[in-house]
């Protein structure tokens, strides 16, 4: 052992503090978020006294809240069906044109992502204001689905450029018509990045908040009723449902990118 | 019977203003083994696709079974194909691969199985069926693509140089092996290759392609031997090429003087008319030379200098030196060349080309 190991396994646990503070200062305030949730007393305060089961109680009771859950559920169900049906579709028609058009396509998609939702969210609602179409939850999946749109895009798209083109041929000359290929070599060898990015548009239109807020009606969706119940305070009962959101969330996500890394392994 | 299976009549193939095929005629026999032989961008592979439908002409009639299918899409074509880099779906096992083609055929699950189990046996991949198809090496991926294909009995069989991602020795086994597979099926294959050794050990025929045109249709032994145009005869097997000019008209040949002052006499064969002063490109393969015997009185002869000498096992291969820039090649069997032939490099040796071997093709002009 040199001096030189020395200072290197120095390095070493400095890099290692660091990364542990840059992990608590990403997961603490979550992590207080959920300890909350299971304290008993109404009022937040540290240390927590009494542990209880009392919030997540009152949330099975709490009708407005599971209302606002449902639409969220069906929102985030309905942003899936319209994205993926939609997104498939116009990431194989993305492979398929050539020349200017094509360019300008693959170059423009991603916009709808990197423009700010709330004025995606400003500019559809001066566009529907301007027609007879009301808001409703129906204006917020047709908002969203927009938004997140190029998530499955990108995602097949990027799946395809992967993808050997002679498979399709091999499968043509076999005998397949062009749907008949679709469905047993190209649908097969897309399905993951499909389902991950399904998986990521649900989780992503669950919490989304900017477009929602102006595109809804008179419904609310779970984030949108979180915050209003934050104009009253910061209840316990917040923190029991945030906690639920994170827990489901996080699985959801992780499910996708496991999916999707699986995929990208096996081709 | 010499009926043809595959008919293009008058092909041309355009894209863009880029002309790949340019009004290419050809006939495939039943049950022969043509090989499309030529540089990557020859429109061999062009040939191939407008065969088996991925592509269409943009002028020109194709046929299959006398039958025109300009129109007919490639799913509907008795025709299958073997693809460069395998294509198996990465997604199925071995088995569901090669039974793959059937299901469009209506054929019964079970009974795809079977013939999917008979097929592989007959590549040597029985026990392979229920393997995923990318846990295979690539020499077993080409079989399962080669059973995968044959297991629809096509019209055609069309090989696009499957055996170019292989290692030396696998491609020469598959070769025999596909050679073999070829004569007990009876199918026709069209096959695609650069590789003109690859064309030669299995052809019946031979197309050597350049430029979107077939520049000679022949067997082997023809295309080999009898060379018809320069391009086939400096593409097909090594040669020399020794550029000089017409300086005699003999009854049945030619006397070409080169730069260096050798006087060579060559066949005019069917190199046309070749007057007096015409400049000639006579080609040579490096097997056909000998080193003279030194007292020898032999026609034919040029001084060289002996530059270097390689060992190929059994073989010998000479680089020899004409005049101030000209090098050629001698190839011949170790004990067939004189003694002591290391102990003279650098200096001169009597290099003998016999006329036969000698092909005189007219220089510059197009063909």
């Amino acid at each position: 052992m040199s001096a030189g190991g020395g200072a290197s396994r120095g390095a070493r646990w400095t890099f290692a503090a660091a990364a542990i503070l840059i992990f608590l200062f990403l997961y603490a305030p979550i992590a207080v978020l959920v300890a909350f949730s299971f304290q008993e007393s109404q009022v937040l305060s540290w240390p927590i006294e009494a542990w209880s089961f009392r919030w997540y109680r009152l949330l099975l009771e709490d009708r407005e809240l599971q209302q606002a859950l449902w639409n969220s559920l069906m929102v985030a169900s309905a942003c899936v069906t319209v994205t993926t049906l939609a997104g498939v579709p116009l990431a194989l028609a993305l492979r398929r044109l050539r020349g200017r058009l094509g360019r300008f396509l693959e170059q423009t998609f991603l916009l709808p992502l990197i423009v700010p939702q709330f004025i995606t969210g400003l500019a559809l609602l001066i566009v529907l204001n301007r027609s007879d179409i009301g808001l409703s939850l129906w204006t917020v999946i047709l908002g969203q689905s927009l938004v997140w749109m190029p998530i499955v895009v990108v995602q097949v798209h990027a799946r395809l450029q992967r993808f050997d083109a002679n498979l399709e041929q091999a499968s043509m000359d076999l005998g397949a018509n062009r749907l008949e290929t679709f469905f047993l070599v190209m649908l097969p060898n897309l399905r993951t990045a499909v389902v991950g990015s399904a998986l990521l548009v649900f989780t992503l239109s669950f919490d989304e908040l900017p477009v929602t807020f102006f595109l809804t009606g008179a419904e609310n969706t779970l984030p949108m009723h979180i915050w209003s119940m934050l104009r009253i305070g910061i209840t316990p009962e917040i923190n029991a449902i945030a906690s639920l959101t994170v827990g489901a969330s996080v699985g959801l996500i992780l499910l996708g990118v496991w999916l999707l890394a699986k995929d990208r392994r096996r081709l | 019977m010499m009926d043809a299976v595959v008919r293009l009549d008058r092909v041309s193939k355009r894209f863009g203003s880029l002309v790949v095929l340019d009004d290419l005629s050809l006939e495939v026999r039943r049950g022969e083994f043509l090989t499309l032989l030529g540089e990557s961008g020859c429109g061999k592979t062009t040939t191939l696709r407008i065969i088996s439908g991925f592509e269409e002409p943009t002028d020109g009639a194709v046929y299959l079974n006398g039958r025109l299918v300009n129109a007919v899409p490639a799913y509907r074509r008795r025709v299958n194909t073997v693809f460069q880099n395998y294509a198996l779906f990465p997604h199925m096992t071995v088995g569901e691969n090669v039974e793959y083609g059937l299901r469009f055929d209506r054929v019964p699950r079970r009974e795809r199985r079977r013939l999917a189990e008979e097929m592989l046996a007959r590549v040597g991949l029985a026990d392979k069926i229920d393997r995923q198809s990318t846990a295979l090496s690539g020499g077993q991926m080409q079989r399962v693509a080669l059973a995968r294909a044959l297991i629809k009995k096509p019209e055609v069989l069309l090989l696009d140089e499957p055996l170019s991602a292989l290692d030396a020795r696998l491609r020469k086994e598959l070769q025999l092996e596909l050679k073999r597979t070829q004569r007990e099926t009876g199918i026709t294959f069209v096959y695609v290759t650069h590789d003109q050794e690859e064309a030669l050990v299995m052809s019946d025929r031979i197309a050597v392609m350049e430029r979107g045109h077939i520049r000679q249709l022949g067997r082997p032994d023809d295309v080999f031997e009898r060379p018809e145009t320069l391009f086939v005869a400096e593409f097909v097997g090594a040669s020399n090429k020794l550029d000089g000019r017409v300086v005699e008209i003999r009854h049945n040949s030619v006397i070409v003087a080169l730069p260096s002052g050798d006087r060579l006499e060559a066949p005019t064969r069917s190199a046309g008319d070749l007057a007096t002063g015409t400049d000639v490109r006579l080609i040579v393969r490096p097997e056909h030379l000998r080193v003279a015997a030194d007292s020898s009185a032999a026609t034919n002869v040029v001084r060289a200098v002996l530059e270097d000498i390689i060992y190929l096992g059994s073989d010998r291969k000479l680089t020899l030196r004409v005049g101030e820039r000209l090098r050629i090649e001698l190839q011949e069997r170790g004990d067939r060349l004189p003694p002591c032939l290391g102990t003279r490099l650098g200096m001169t040796v009597d290099i003998e080309i016999p006329p036969d071997a000698l092909y005189a093709f007219r220089k510059g002009r197009g063909e």
